[in-house]
């Protein structure tokens, strides 16, 4: 890895935030996730560095094998990282033994793409949502059924009439609805979501969006939202991060990402998004190719190979991610610029 | 195989001149029910549906989950199970009532002159058989080739879809590919025969918003390039936005709004095409920004609400809405009709309806 930057240009900040102030719930160091494919390793997530603060929702953006999905399972440790430091609350949680790591359990929780297959389809809606709190012991099953009736209300369920069904019962999007309501009995402080809504359609998406808003401000939940349509990412986040077979390429906040994306691949996601309006005319350079194979990533930068303004440099050296202004951090040799219109361009 | 050509089979040849005349449409549709006996009784989920699709335009069909789009393309196509249906009404395409056609001659359509591409491209490919043998059956039975022929086609088809060295990949199976391109491979089956109407089912539904810009655009190209129809079906209203000639609504098994693009997007007048509209998150808006969700649900099929079926979720609900059924009738132009009994105006309610408590968000 090539550590030297151009004269002129600002420091390297190494990925890491510059002052991780004592509100940091989320504290992800230098995060490394290998899987074995036979003889080879694969690096999903290689080297990325972030924080989420209290209260704040931070996006994490980008196609199918980015490695976005990894990185979630391995903040609530569902999968090992190979190497780096996750620090949950100020405690590394990779350095937890199984029974230091249960008791985190509580105090993050995670939903799921597929709603329906993340409940099982035998029990019983009123026994899902119990679960957490049957596990824990919390409270007398008289008190447990008060809350379960409660927070089926809180997420839009009639308690009266749906605690007695099963999972097949319901639509993807209430399924989903049930399965946030799982997540929050047993009030985590960090809610993970891997693609929350892209199984559900566009009208119900809104519903389940909105809802999500609502009980962040309830339960006062600092949130991590992964999915892969940007409009929707940057609606729910206060910063995204977007990333790019297994790296970081840009952080910012969702605003000025919109106002100004640096990265060449921020800006090809932004033209693949479907806009409701014919009239619009995307300005942005659309995405070709497919996603190179991680298992042998391009030299230099790994999005060279798709991007409209590769230069000889991005071949030979690795861009590192680097703040091009205050809390906007950007891992490309030659950003884009902003022109006064307010749409990027590339850079002369 | 290879002996069971089109012209082999008993009923007679169906013709498909090449037609030189574009004025007629390629496909009309006249009041299509489709409807399934289910134990709980009958789910009309096609529900007297009429439109028309002109040679080589896109026709939109948008709607919720259960709103009948898919079965409606299915009734099109006459695939549908052969138990417990009941199709009525008339589909014509290019000249030849398709819903009284015998199995023969359908298959005579199937893939040559109509052609469907499916949601899933996982489960719709067959898993144990090479890529390339999938897209050879069809040229072989319909284009009577030989095999060296067909296979030097299927080569030519998959790089037309973008496909990286095709001639390897004709012998690849289905498993190892990614999702992506598992759809340019239907899309390639589809378009084998070049056929002239192709049935898009959710064509981009669970691919990433980048595969799915790169599939609809290689869509509208092999469509412009081979003058095709293509009904392209979606639950967004951003993906036809750009790319549909005219659009479709469907709700509750009917259409309940249809214009072309640019007159349904600026003059809406069906509150419900309206909401769709608003439910989708738009990248120019604040971060934060509130979605305006519809709330409630599609209403069940089988016991459909009187009056406007719309009308429980509907913002603007009136009394008359919940007491009878608006037909669909003609706006400012007559290629946009819509059904509803107190359309919108320049997208805001008319004046003398009030919003009621059933919105979620007020319009601003």
């Amino acid at each position: 890895m090539t550590t030297d930057t151009a004269p002129g240009t600002p420091a390297p900040t190494d990925g890491l935030p510059t002052s991780p102030s004592n509100d940091t719930v989320l504290q992800v160091e230098h995060l490394v996730v290998e899987f074995r494919s036979g003889r080879q390793r694969v690096q999903a997530v290689t080297d990325i560095s972030f924080e989420v603060r209290k209260g704040e929702t931070l996006g994490l953006v980008g196609e199918s094998g980015c490695g976005k999905t990894t990185t979630g399972r391995a903040l609530v440790q569902v999968q090992k990282a190979t190497s780096g430091v996750i620090r949950f609350n100020g405690q590394d949680l990779t350095k937890l033994s199984g029974k230091e790591l249960r008791g985190t359990r509580t105090k993050m929780q995670m939903i799921f793409q597929d709603p329906i297959s993340s409940l099982n389809p035998r029990r019983r809606i009123r026994d899902i949502v119990a679960e957490p709190l049957a596990i824990w012991g919390i409270g007398s099953k008289g008190e447990r059924d008060a809350k379960v009736r409660s927070m089926l209300e809180s997420v839009g369920i009639d308690p009266e009439t749906a605690g007695d069904r099963r999972p097949q019962e319901f639509s993807g999007g209430q399924c989903q609805r049930i399965s946030i309501a799982r997540a929050l009995m047993a009030k985590p402080s960090l809610l993970i979501c891997d693609e929350p809504v892209s199984a559900l359609d566009v009208s119900v998406q809104a519903q389940i969006l909105n809802l999500l808003a609502d009980l962040k401000e309830e339960f006062g939940l600092t949130m991590v939202f992964i999915a892969h349509d940007l409009a929707v990412v940057k609606n729910v986040s206060d910063r995204v991060a977007v990333m790019y077979l297994g790296k970081l390429v840009e952080v910012t906040g969702s605003d000025e990402l919109y106002r100004s994306p640096a990265h060449p691949y921020t800006e090809a996601l932004m033209a693949s998004i479907p806009e409701p309006d014919p009239e619009h005319q995307s300005t942005h350079k659309a995405l070709t190719g497919e996603l190179p194979s991680p298992l042998n990533p391009p030299s230099g930068c790994r999005f060279r190979t798709r991007c409209p303004y590769a230069q000889p440099r991005c071949t030979d050296e690795e861009p590192l991610l680097r703040e091009i202004s205050p809390g906007h951090q950007v891992a490309c040799h030659f950003p884009l610029v902003k022109t006064s219109v307010g749409q990027a361009t590339a850079p002369a | 195989m290879s002996g069971r050509t089109a012209a082999g089979v008993a009923e007679k040849t169906l013709e498909f001149p090449d037609v030189t005349d574009f004025a007629d449409p390629l496909l009309v549709v006249k009041d299509l029910h489709t409807s399934f006996r289910t134990g709980r009784g009958t789910v009309h989920a096609v529900d007297g549906v009429s439109l028309s699709v002109d040679r080589g335009t896109t026709l939109g069909v948008v709607g919720e989950s259960g709103s009948g789009k898919t079965v409606l393309a299915r009734s099109i196509m006459g695939l549908l199970p052969v138990r417990d249906v009941v199709r009525s009404g008339t589909v014509e395409f290019s000249g030849h009532e398709m819903t009284t056609m015998a199995p023969a001659q359908l298959r005579q359509v199937w893939g040559a002159q109509m052609s469907m591409i499916f949601q899933d491209p996982m489960t719709a490919l067959n898993p144990v058989v090479r890529i390339g043998n999938q897209i050879t059956d069809s040229l072989r039975l319909h284009l009577d080739m030989d095999r060296k022929e067909a296979n030097a086609t299927a080569v030519e088809l998959l790089r037309s879809v973008g496909i990286p060295s095709p001639e390897d990949r004709i012998r690849w199976y289905p498993f190892q590919l990614s999702g992506g391109m598992r759809q340019r491979v239907m899309i390639a089956i589809a378009l084998a025969c070049a056929p002239r109407l192709v049935l898009a089912d959710e064509p981009t539904t669970g691919l990433d918003v980048s595969v799915q810009a790169q599939i609809l655009d290689l869509l509208q190209a092999m469509q412009r390039e081979r003058h095709m129809a293509v009904i392209l079906v979606t639950h967004d209203l951003g993906v036809v936005a750009k790319r549909a000639d005219q659009i479709a609504v469907m709700y509750a098994g009917r259409i309940v709004e249809k214009a072309p693009t640019r007159t349904l997007f600026a003059h809406t007048r069906m509150p419900y095409t309206r909401a769709l509209m608003n439910s989708i998150p738009r990248l120019a808006d604040p971060s934060g920004t509130r979605l305006q969700a519809i709330s409630g649900r599609p209403p069940d099929l089988i016991h459909p609400p009187p009056g406007c079926r719309f009308a429980p979720r509907c913002p603007y609900v009136q009394d008359k809405c919940r007491e009878s059924d608006p037909p669909l009738r003609t706006a400012a132009s007559s290629d946009h009709v819509f059904a509803c009994w107190f359309p919108l105006v320049d997208g805001a309610p008319a004046p003398a309806t009030a919003p009621s408590p059933n919105l979620e968000t007020p319009p601003s």
